[in-house]
């Protein structure tokens, strides 16, 4: 079954121009993405991925240390050192929120003027660093920007780690919300520029409650978000259109999504959720990774099966306890907590996928990626994982 | 260390998303109790996590009983902002206009810093909150289970740079929470991470902030440690060590009469890795030896199929014992 789904994960590599990773963080995210990256261009396709907070070592083996939102290529030369000879190549990015969203104002902007006054205003610049979402909705644009160079074969993205499916998916509808002109006009602009048009009984009051809002909750935030509205004015159909287009781009034939999860309880359930998700948002969910699951150490069969059983009737504590008493010797001791141990996770781990398969993620492919013994952060480790992902090696 | 957090009023349990944090606060919450302490559990998208550990109903944005004795409520922004904003205004059916309007609410979603100021406004009254018929607080010890720490650091700077932002009655109440944050009479802060590169990283990046905002760190607690089961640390010295006898001896000891097809490799793949495991926590635990000047805890690995109120129960009841040895000691 592992590898039938890893067939159809490995044909998504091979056809496919768009993969979108998404899961919740902490489960393997970036991992995995750099190692299908690493997957197609061993296939011979020119693949780039996108990642947004890599850790530190995985970052350094591909070369990203010192780049900021720059592709790079893998050289050649760290492909012979790990024994890989690509046909393809294979190109890393690390996205820098703040500079992508600068560069997409600079592309909006209608003056010179406008520019530099979002770029200095302060809601703007609390808003592109620090704001849950603006991560998500520049993963999104900076999706398209390399969709649009045409420089590539497959573009795998690796999204940031949001709680919320909802946010990214929604993430280019909701900036585009949060800037909409017509609210401008019955609201914000108004008070803006205020004293300027007499404005209708609805618009006067409402005009003074925000006035006092705006005293109780801090008239600097206000203000700065008015004035940021003034200079966003005339950026709104070109940032409207593209978010159409970035939507467009996620509904295309040639995307894919992938989710990503480990087996504990809280990413699974996490998963089930991303998954529901992109069904909601009719987005073309192709496959679900389980990275770093337990697999019994007992050979497949009865025994393993039995014993599962037991465990779960009994109890590994109870087990243990009728196992050995004060007289045991230490070794022996030890050697039956970390067989009930391993047996315990293994059989929750496997539970777990179990009702995630037949569960939200019914109908898709669920990849399994054993629990490797260290950590992953070269790429002879990437193309470990690679070949448990599209060969269901173990 | 884990003890003198019950003599605070307000505990924050910071640390990045799946660590453990809601079991860490609601393991202390338990212990709080079991010392007479009436207790509320404050969250944040909190997403039925508290109600599965306590087999309760989904808290809400209201306070709601999770036992005797101990209350929950998951803070909603939105919710916060209109029930003060409407204080504040009295012009109520034009604060709901208002606040029910898109721009409000997107507005809010995008703005840096106001729900968050909201919330830890929020915290505070919660912590400040009296009954007036027993003259006391409601809440002997408030544990905030803070969202992640990416955002839970902002979450912590922020009174200070709010004050200097804000006017009128939110400054007066940013100050007040910045009072609260700092005081190491009242509060504490109390880390949560797992034996991983990223997790660890991040606890150690959050301490040296933390530490520099001079904020009362408590400790840490090295939540999902591996136990360590053997008395060498190295793999390959533990393979030397399993005989064929001691398998052998394992194999008939869990298997009796069907041993013989339990293969050695079974019990050396297990032992070897939780030889592996037990080391990187080893690891994990002498990085943050290095780079975090505060006690630590272990908190060891539930070994289960599903984590629930019996699960709770055994991080409590182990968090209970390294209690009861650290009051023994002094």
């Amino acid at each position: 079954m592992t590898s039938a789904s890893a067939r159809l994960l490995d044909g998504l590599l091979r056809e496919r121009r768009v993969l979108v990773c998404c899961g919740s963080g902490g489960v393997g995210k970036t991992t995995t993405s750099a190692a299908l990256a690493l997957r197609a261009a061993l296939l011979g396709r020119r693949a780039v991925v996108c990642t947004i907070d890599p850790a530190r070592r995985l970052a350094r083996s591909l070369g990203l240390s010192e780049l900021g939102n720059e592709v790079v290529e893998i050289e050649r030369e760290r492909f012979r050192s790990a024994g890989l000879a690509p046909t393809g190549s294979l190109y890393a990015l690390m996205l820098d929120t703040k500079r992508t969203f600068d560069a997409l104002i600079e592309r909006h902007a209608s003056s010179p003027e406008a520019r530099d006054r979002i770029l200095a205003n302060k809601f703007y610049q609390q808003m592109s660093t620090t704001v849950v979402g603006s991560s998500d909705y520049m993963a999104m644009e900076k999706l398209y920007e390399l969709h649009e160079t045409g420089d590539f074969d497959l573009i795998v993205l690796d999204t940031p780690p949001t709680k919320h499916a909802l946010d990214f998916l929604q993430a280019p509808q909701r900036m585009t919300d949060a800037f909409d002109e017509s609210m401008l006009a019955v609201f914000l602009k108004p008070w803006a520029e205020a004293g300027k048009k007499s404005l209708g009984f609805l618009g006067r009051a409402l005009n003074r409650v925000v006035q006092r809002v705006d005293e109780v909750l801090g008239l600097q935030f206000v203000s700065d978000f008015a004035d940021f509205m003034a200079a966003f004015e005339g950026m709104y159909a070109g940032f409207r259109e593209r978010a159409q287009r970035v939507d467009a781009l996620l509904r295309e034939r040639f995307t894919a999504f992938a989710v990503v999860t480990s087996p504990s309880p809280l990413a699974l359930q996490e998963a089930s959720y991303f998954c529901d998700r992109l069904r909601e948002f009719s987005m073309p969910l192709e496959a679900v990774v389980v990275n770093r699951v337990h697999r019994s150490t007992l050979p497949d069969g009865p025994l393993r099966t039995d014993f599962q059983h037991r465990l779960r009737e009994e109890g590994g504590e109870r087990i243990l306890a009728a196992a050995f008493d004060e007289e045991t010797p230490p070794l022996l001791r030890g050697l039956l907590e970390a067989f009930v141990d391993h047996e315990l996770q293994a059989a929750g781990d496997q539970l777990r996928v179990e009702n995630l398969r037949a569960g939200a993620a019914k109908g898709v492919p669920v990849v399994e990626v054993p629990h490797l013994e260290k950590d992953v952060y070269d790429l002879s480790g990437l193309q470990r994982i690679a070949r448990c992902l599209t060969e269901g090696e173990t | 260390m884990l003890a003198d957090l019950f003599a605070k009023r307000l505990v924050i349990v910071s640390g990045k998303g799946g660590v453990g944090k809601t079991v860490v606060s609601s393991a202390l919450g338990l212990l709080a109790r079991e010392r007479g302490k009436r207790v509320l559990l404050v969250k944040m998208d909190d997403q039925g996590r508290t109600a599965q550990l306590f087999g309760t109903e989904p808290l809400s944005g209201r306070v709601s009983t999770l036992r005797d004795g101990i209350s929950a409520i998951n803070l909603d922004p939105v919710t916060i902002a209109a029930d003060y904003l409407q204080r504040q205004l009295r012009v109520r059916r034009l604060v709901r206009h208002v606040v029910n309007s898109r721009l409000f609410q997107n507005w809010f979603r995008v703005s840096p810093a106001i729900k968050e100021m909201i919330c830890l406004g929020k915290v505070l009254s919660l912590v400040e909150e009296t009954s007036w018929w027993r003259k006391a607080p409601v809440y002997d010890l408030v544990i905030f289970d803070a969202p992640a720490t990416g955002h839970g650091l902002g979450l912590l700077k922020l009174p200070e740079q709010a004050s200097k932002l804000l006017l009128g009655p939110m400054r007066t109440g940013a100050l007040a929470v910045g009072a609260l944050l700092r005081d190491a009479t009242r509060t504490a802060l109390l880390l949560v991470t797992i034996p991983e590169e990223m997790p660890v990283n991040e606890t150690i990046h959050f301490y040296e902030a933390a530490r520099g905002l001079d904020m009362p760190l408590a400790g840490v607690v090295l939540n999902q440690a591996a136990p360590r089961r053997f008395e060498v640390d190295d793999p390959d010295a533990l393979a030397q060590d399993l005989t064929p006898e001691v398998l052998t001896q394992a194999a008939a000891t869990l298997f009796a009469e069907r041993a013989s097809e339990v293969p050695p490799e079974a019990f050396r793949a297990a032992a070897r890795a939780s030889c592996q495991r037990r080391a990187l926590t080893e690891r994990y635990a002498s990085e943050l030896e290095q780079a975090v000047d505060l006690p630590r805890v272990e908190v060891p690995f539930v070994f289960t199929e599903s984590f629930g109120t019996a699960e709770l129960e055994r991080v409590a009841s182990h968090l209970r014992e390294v209690i009861a040895a650290s009051e023994a000691a002094r």
